[in-house]
């Protein structure tokens, strides 16, 4: 569990290090909603005040605004390696993932404003649909069971809810 | 007539506003007009020991922590854009209600995202903090402000001013002091374990 400075500072960042090219995917619920960001998705649950979003390096939670966030699952798709998980006040989790296939590693609910942080580390067979409402996100539209659609939502502070 | 400071520059808020107990200290900037992402400005206080260092997690007051544990220094939210007059934020503090193990309170601003969005207090003008009483907020002569003129450049937080005890009374220090390290490089430099 972090404290609630390091829950409100910069950016959740997590990567991972492996000998061959492995995919990171977030199901998240924000803002009252759920959305699944993907490999083909840059920004969650929009652009314009994305609350998860993509970078080359891995995927990132914005916790300056983590008040806005519920919770999230990490799901990664490789064949080993390490998803490094940092926060921008120098904390760090490492986790092993499986050898083989797609796993959910990592789970992150906002509790009182603090981000508590748990290592899942379970394999998933079947669809990403499948892996993401094992966990819940189960108000999430799919195009297919491994293509979600991004879900569109007016922000808060445009008085539009 | 407001008191205006200059960088270093500090005043008794006794001399100020003669038996103040409710100080607002209100922070403002106005982002300058770019063509990129939208700039979210946040004002922060940390209330500090003897030591210069943060007494706990829980005295840093921020959007994620809205007052310290005692309730004498309140938060009042967050302005995401920074657009309009006056204040942009504003910050509590009932100074006869704080613990006796703060000694100082220092007032920053960091910009959200700086290093994402390539943002930095270079793009901010009319930075100011001003401190007032608000049991009489009209009244400019209770009024002592600091503008922090258009020195920054590269950094992406920036630490206002301070309220600290001297002899018994508080005193308001304007301090103009960048850091490019955002507002995780401050808390640290405070002493916050925010890991």
């Amino acid at each position: 569990m972090l404290g609630r400075a390091a829950s409100g500072i910069g950016a959740l960042s997590c990567r991972v290090l492996a000998p061959t090219p492995a995919d990171l995917v977030v199901a998240y619920q924000a803002r009252g909603m759920q959305g699944v960001l993907t490999g083909a998705d840059r920004h969650g649950p929009d652009a314009e005040h994305p609350r998860f979003w993509r970078r080359d390096d891995g995927v990132h939670v914005d916790l300056g605004h983590v008040d806005e966030i519920s919770r999230f699952a990490v799901v990664a798709r490789s064949s080993g390696g390490t998803l490094v998980v940092t926060t921008a006040t120098g904390a760090r989790i490492d986790l092993d993932l499986p050898d083989d296939g797609r796993s959910v590693a990592l789970t992150g609910h906002v509790v009182l404003g603090c981000l508590v942080l748990r290592a899942e580390g379970r394999s998933v067979t079947g669809t990403l649909r499948d892996a993401t409402e094992a966990y819940g996100y189960d108000d999430v539209t799919w195009a297919s069971p491994d293509r979600p659609l991004s879900p569109s939502h007016p922000h808060p502070h445009e008085g539009n809810l | 007539m407001t008191v205006n400071l200059s960088k270093g520059g500090n005043i008794s808020l006794e001399k100020v506003a003669p038996g103040m107990v409710h100080a607002c200290v209100g922070l403002g900037w106005d982002p300058r007009t770019t063509d990129g992402s939208p700039f979210d400005l946040d004002a922060s206080a940390i209330l500090l020991d003897a030591t210069g260092k943060a007494i706990s997690d829980q005295h840093f007051v921020f959007y994620n922590n809205l007052k310290d544990p005692s309730g004498a220094v309140l938060h009042q939210g967050d302005n995401l854009t920074g657009v309009g007059d006056g204040d942009d934020e504003t910050i509590n503090v009932e100074l006869t209600a704080l613990e006796p193990a703060v000694e100082r309170i220092v007032f920053l601003a960091s910009i959200h995202d700086a290093a994402g969005r390539r943002q930095n207090f270079g793009q901010v003008a009319d930075a100011y903090i001003r401190v007032y009483d608000r049991d009489d907020p009209t009244n400019d002569a209770k009024v002592v402000r600091f503008d922090l003129g258009e020195d920054a450049s590269t950094e992406t937080a920036l630490v206002f001013g301070e309220l600290y005890q001297r002899g018994g009374d508080w005193k308001f220090r304007a301090i103009g002091q960048g850091y490019t390290s955002g507002l995780a490089g401050v808390i640290a430099d405070y002493g916050l374990n925010a890991g």
